[in-house]
C-alpha cells in the first residue's frame, strides 16, 4: 500500500473512537434524579 | 415568589467558584424521598471527552442556584467523593425517579416521570414531576402530603390526578390548588 | 483609559529606549478591584507578562518600564499565580454570585496611575469594580446589586 493509506486508516481509527467515546462520556455526563431513603443509621444496628 | 425550575435545567449547569473558576456540571440532583428537599449534587466533568467526577456537592455548601450557574464559595465546597449521594439509593425507597411509573394510592396509573418540577429557595424541593401520559401527552403534576417514592414507582394521593398544569407558569396555581385541597381532605376526616 | 484603547500602545524599556513589546490584555484581580498584569505582543509567538506594580507610568502614547527584565514568559506563570492569563477578564461571561449571567466583557475602564478599576463593560450596562469577586477560567464574577 501507499504510504498515505496507512494515514488514512490511522485518521480512520481516530474518528472512529472519538465518534463511540464522545456519545458514551455523553450519556455517562447526564444524571438522574435520585430519590434517597432513609439515611443509614450511625452503627449500622437492626432496624426496628 | 416561589420559582420553579425542572431539574433537567439545573442538570448540565456549570458549578462556578466566585474567584470565576468551573469546577463541572451538575450530573445527578439527589433528594430526600420523605420530604422531597434536595440533598445533594454529584458533578461531571465539563468538555466533550470528561466524564463524572465522583464527587458530591452538599446543598448546604451551594453558595447559590441560579438560572445560568450553581455558585460555590471555592473548591472545598466539594466532597472528596460521592458517598452522600450514593447512600440510600440502594435502600427501599431509593433510586432513579425519571422513567419510573407515577402511581395514584387507589392503583391508578398516571404515566411515566420526564422530569422533575424543583421549587427554588431557602432549601429547594422537588415540588412536581413532568409525566408522559399513556396517551404521550406531557403534562406537569404537582406532589404533596404523603408521597411515596422508590426506584419503582412513585405513589402519589388520588386527589394529585385531578391538578396538573401545561407548563412551568401555571405549575405554581396547580400546586397551590393541590395543597388546598388536600387540607380540606384532612380537615374532614 | 479604556483597555481597548490601551490595546497596541508600546512598551519602552526606560534602560535602553527600544520597544519591548505592545499592549494586548491585562489581569486582574479583585479587592479592590486593579489591574495585575499587563500581556504583551512581543516579537515571536506567544504572550508576555509585566506586572502592573513593574510599570513606571501609562503614558497616552506608551507604558514605561524600567526593568524590561521583569517581563515573564507566559508559559513559565503557573495557574495560582494573578499574572495568568486565566485572569483576564475580556472576553468572558459575567456571573452574578447568585448565578444569574449579565453577559460578556467587552472592555475595562481603569485609572492609569493607579491601576484601579472603575468598571467592567458590557454590551449593555457598566458595572462598578467595587463589584468584582472574582476572575477565573470560566467566568467573571459580581455581587449580586440588588
Amino acid at each position: 500500500m501507499e504510504w498515505w493509506s496507512w494515514l488514512i486508516v490511522a485518521l480512520a481509527i481516530v474518528l472512529a473512537g472519538a465518534a463511540l467515546v464522545v456519545p458514551l462520556q455523553a450519556r455517562r455526563r447526564s444524571g438522574g434524579v435520585i430519590a434517597q431513603g432513609r439515611r443509614p443509621r450511625e452503627g449500622g444496628g437492626p432496624k426496628p | 415568589m416561589t420559582a420553579y425550575m425542572r431539574a433537567s435545567e439545573i442538570a448540565k449547569k456549570p458549578v462556578v467558584t466566585l474567584a470565576g473558576d468551573d469546577l463541572g456540571q451538575v450530573k445527578d440532583l439527589v433528594f430526600d424521598a420523605s420530604t422531597g428537599s434536595i440533598r445533594c449534587f454529584t458533578l461531571a466533568g465539563r468538555g466533550l471527552l470528561a466524564g463524572p467526577l465522583h464527587r458530591a456537592l452538599l446543598w448546604r455548601n451551594v453558595h447559590a442556584l441560579g438560572p445560568h450557574a450553581v455558585m460555590v464559595r471555592d473548591e472545598s465546597a466539594l466532597e472528596k467523593d460521592d458517598r452522600a449521594a450514593r447512600f440510600g439509593a440502594t435502600e427501599p425507597g431509593g433510586g432513579n425517579v425519571l422513567g419510573v411509573a407515577i402511581t395514584t394510592r387507589s392503583g391508578e396509573r398516571l404515566g411515566t416521570v420526564t422530569d422533575a418540577v424543583v421549587e427554588t429557595g431557602r432549601t429547594p424541593v422537588v415540588a412536581g414531576y413532568e409525566i408522559e401520559t399513556d396517551e404521550h401527552r406531557r403534562v406537569l403534576l404537582p406532589v404533596a402530603g404523603p408521597v411515596t417514592v422508590s426506584g419503582e414507582r412513585v405513589l402519589v394521593p388520588d386527589a394529585t390526578a385531578q391538578y396538573r398544569a401545561g407548563d412551568l407558569s401555571g405549575f405554581g396555581t396547580a400546586a397551590e390548588s393541590l395543597r388546598v385541597r388536600l387540607q380540606q381532605d384532612s380537615h374532614e376526616e | 483609559m479604556l483597555i481597548t484603547k490601551a490595546q497596541g500602545k508600546p512598551v519602552m524599556d526606560l534602560a535602553t529606549a527600544e520597544t519591548v513589546g505592545t499592549v494586548a490584555a491585562c489581569t486582574v484581580t479583585p479587592s479592590p478591584a486593579r489591574i495585575v498584569g499587563l500581556r504583551l505582543r512581543t516579537r515571536g509567538r506567544g504572550h508576555h507578562t509585566l506586572e502592573w506594580t513593574d510599570v513606571q507610568s501609562f503614558g497616552p502614547d506608551a507604558v514605561a518600564v524600567e526593568e524590561a527584565t521583569r517581563i515573564r514568559d507566559e508559559k513559565t506563570i503557573d495557574r495560582g499565580d494573578h499574572a495568568h492569563p486565566a485572569h483576564d477578564p475580556v472576553g468572558k461571561a459575567i456571573l452574578t454570585e447568585s448565578g444569574v449571567n449579565k453577559g460578556t466583557v467587552t472592555d475595562i475602564e481603569f485609572d492609569e496611575r493607579s491601576g484601579r478599576i472603575r468598571q467592567l463593560l458590557t454590551d449593555q450596562e457598566q458595572i462598578p469594580g467595587d463589584e468584582l469577586l472574582g476572575v477565573g477560567s470560566y467566568a467573571v464574577v459580581v455581587t449580586a446589586s440588588q
